[in-house]
């Protein structure tokens, strides 16, 4: 019996720890419901001044309410975007909730349902898996909420707006920075992750630009399915085929690490061109006497931009009626060892 | 054909397919059989032999241990936030950080489990299972979701360093990584095949309450077995953060089913009572022929899992009828 009671009581405990864990996102949503409700009040008992505030009121002296649902809170690129989303809510003064979409159409689709079911005028989302979302978007579209996306976009016509790094162009640019780092008869390859949509895309850029190039041998291309061991593995098998290999393109900074692991294990002069612009990105470029030498040029995306952009629009579709355009990119740009300090 | 020949190849199967395989990515690819290709193949193959070796414990016993990724993940973490107190650390050191934070960390949380499961019988299913969400959790809040980096290069030298050095070969021929996961593999598979202690991990796991009876400490050997599990996990991990010179909180994720699959491939029953350490060194070597070949002809990694998933089914299907042959 006793020990029944301790396992039921070690339960208990175990639940409680993992609650805290998600504390932090609680408090969140938490804080933003009830800084909205004082906002209500506020705008209830001054209606007649209401109209003139520079709030996000509905005619009824509502604030407006507005979903958010980031790819996956794991991940550094969706932390930010979310900073900018949060902070641009604030200053528009609309009434938000953020939800971690786990990178699961599933989770997703479940969270589009209960955003939805809370009455929110507008929802934004970052579709990973576009074809596992689509009914979702739609069935909450078809209730009359306004349906956005970021980051990946889902060929919905009820998307009102989408705002995300254009990842064919940031494809591009790194096969331009390859061009500008190779000499003729350098052979390359590429680290990619056909799944996720948006990788796709920058290979799609990628080697658009690279095939066009008749000097540069495009000769190896594979998938590290986001794990920079997988990725390791591959460059290291591919070395063994071709010790020369001039140049590795990494659509992902987890794929870059690991690259330049086996690149330096195995004594090559590879040289590694990344994408994201995380934090540990910068760090190898500006170490000119160590993984500088390899790690040369990264394409970064702007998540800062991404958030903000994409809430400013829901904000003018919910006020206006109408949004800048349907589709705004968001422009990838090159970190080379000269401008990674800013 | 000859009886006796038979009677090995049966018994066998998983070194046949082995044999099978690389003479077949040998034929389809010249280089598959280079030294540089096979020395690789060993360092590739380490991780997940670090892994099974510990888990074959654990399924001799008739559990699992699902949670071997994510200790693994945790315990790189934790020795590559240790590894940045000490920037210029020397390999001395930074083995020690390494080797350290592997058992210190990989013991706790298979102490976790096996008390879990001797203690409170909670299903090793289920205990392991909470095990692997709390663990990745747990990597997920010491690094904020960001890799950890900036690591001296020292920290590298036990996952990416190589030793003995001719002039034809600046960077080195062995990989210690190779020569680690050996020693640890060797000690694991002596200890489970020439001690006392291995020969109560097969009674418990054949039959539990005859070994109760004939005086075994069956809890004893079970918590011992996972901590020993979490031990190799830890250590796993640690050879992952060393390798990439940094912690990444997403390492070893889905690495618990390539273990379980190394383990089965060679041979060990997951009813428990039967199983070796050696044997499952084979299971790693197949998965780790069919990554490398595939990567070297270029084939897609979405065929890669088709194949190894496949070529369990094989492996098992044809050790379970030879299992009913024997009966």
């Amino acid at each position: 019996m006793k020990r029944k009671l301790m396992g039921v009581l070690l339960c208990i405990g175990l639940a409680a720890s993992m609650l805290g864990g998600c504390g932090s996102k609680t408090e969140e949503a938490v804080t933003a419901d009830t800084s909205g409700k004082e906002e209500e009040q506020a705008a209830a008992g001054t209606e007649a001044e209401a109209a003139d505030e520079e709030t996000a009121d509905t005619p009824g002296g509502e604030t407006y309410k507005v979903g958010f649902i980031v790819g996956s809170r794991e991940h550094v690129f969706y932390n930010l975007i979310e900073e900018a989303i949060g902070a641009e809510c604030e200053e528009l003064g609309l009434d938000y909730t953020v939800l971690d979409g786990q990178l699961d159409a599933n989770v997703m689709s479940d969270e589009i349902q209960d955003l939805t079911a809370q009455g929110c005028d507008a929802i934004a989302l970052s579709c990973n898996d576009a074809a596992g979302v689509k009914p979702a978007i739609e069935a909450a579209a078809a209730e009359g909420v306004a349906m956005f996306t970021f980051d990946c976009t889902c060929d919905s016509d009820k998307i009102v707006c989408f705002a995300g790094t254009d990842n064919v162009e940031g494809g591009r640019l790194g096969a331009q920075e390859i061009i500008r780092l190779c000499e003729a008869g350098d052979k390359v390859a590429m680290i990619g992750y056909p799944t996720a949509s948006s990788v796709l895309d920058r290979q799609t850029g990628f080697e658009e630009v690279i095939n066009g190039q008749s000097d540069i041998t495009y000769e190896f291309f594979g998938d590290y399915t986001g794990d920079a061991n997988k990725a390791q593995q591959l460059m290291e098998d591919w070395l063994v085929q071709d010790p020369d290999l001039a140049a590795v393109f990494c659509a992902g900074d987890p794929a870059a690490t690991g690259a330049l692991a086996a690149i330096k294990a195995a004594g090559a002069d590879t040289l590694v061109i990344g994408f994201d612009g995380n934090p540990e990105a910068k760090e190898a470029i500006l170490d000119a006497e160590g993984n500088g030498k390899w790690w040369v040029s990264e394409i970064s995306q702007n998540p800062s931009e991404i958030g903000l952009t994409i809430t400013a629009q829901m904000y003018k579709y919910l006020t206006t009626g109408s949004v800048d355009s349907d589709y705004i990119s968001i422009a990838p740009y090159i970190i080379t060892a000269e401008n990674a300090a800013e | 054909m000859n009886n006796k020949v038979k009677h090995w190849l049966s018994k066998n199967v998983v070194v046949v397919v082995l044999i099978v395989l690389c003479m077949a990515f040998g034929m389809a690819n010249k280089i598959f059989f280079t030294s540089k290709n096979l020395i690789n193949l060993t360092s590739q193959m380490s991780i997940n032999a670090l892994l099974a070796t510990g888990l074959t414990y654990v399924i001799i016993l008739g559990g699992i241990d699902i949670s071997v990724g994510s200790v693994a993940a945790l315990s790189g973490i934790v020795s590559a936030v240790a590894g940045l107190q000490f920037p210029d650390m020397s390999v001395f050191t930074a083995i020690i950080i390494l080797v350290m934070s592997g058992i210190v960390i990989g013991g706790a949380c298979g102490a976790i489990n096996g008390l879990m499961i001797t203690k409170f019988n909670v299903v090793p299913m289920i205990t392991t299972l909470a095990m692997m969400t709390i663990a990745r959790g747990l990597s997920y809040v010491v690094t904020g979701g960001q890799p950890v980096y900036g690591l001296a290069n020292n920290f590298a030298w036990l996952g990416a360093g190589r030793i003995i050095k001719p002039a034809s070969e600046p960077n080195g021929m062995i990989p210690v990584l190779t020569i680690f996961t050996a020693v640890i593999v060797f000690f694991m598979h002596m200890l489970l095949s020439k001690t006392v202690f291995g020969r109560h991990v097969y009674a418990v796991g054949s039959n539990r309450t005859v070994a109760h009876l004939s005086g075994i400490h069956v809890n004893k050997v079970v918590l011992v077995s996972y901590i020993l599990c979490g031990i190799t996990a830890g250590l796993g991990g640690i050879c992952i953060a060393s390798k990439l010179q940094n912690g990444q909180p997403s390492a070893g994720d889905g690495y618990e089913m390539y273990a379980i699959a190394a383990t089965v491939l060679g041979g060990t029953s997951l009813i428990g009572g039967s199983g070796s350490v050696g044997r499952a060194m084979f299971g790693c070597a197949i998965i780790a022929v069919i990554n490398n070949g595939m990567n070297l002809m270029q084939i897609s990694s979405y065929w890669q899992k088709v194949v190894i998933g496949s070529i369990i089914l094989f492996a098992v299907i044809l050790d379970m009828s030879q299992k009913k042959n024997t009966k």
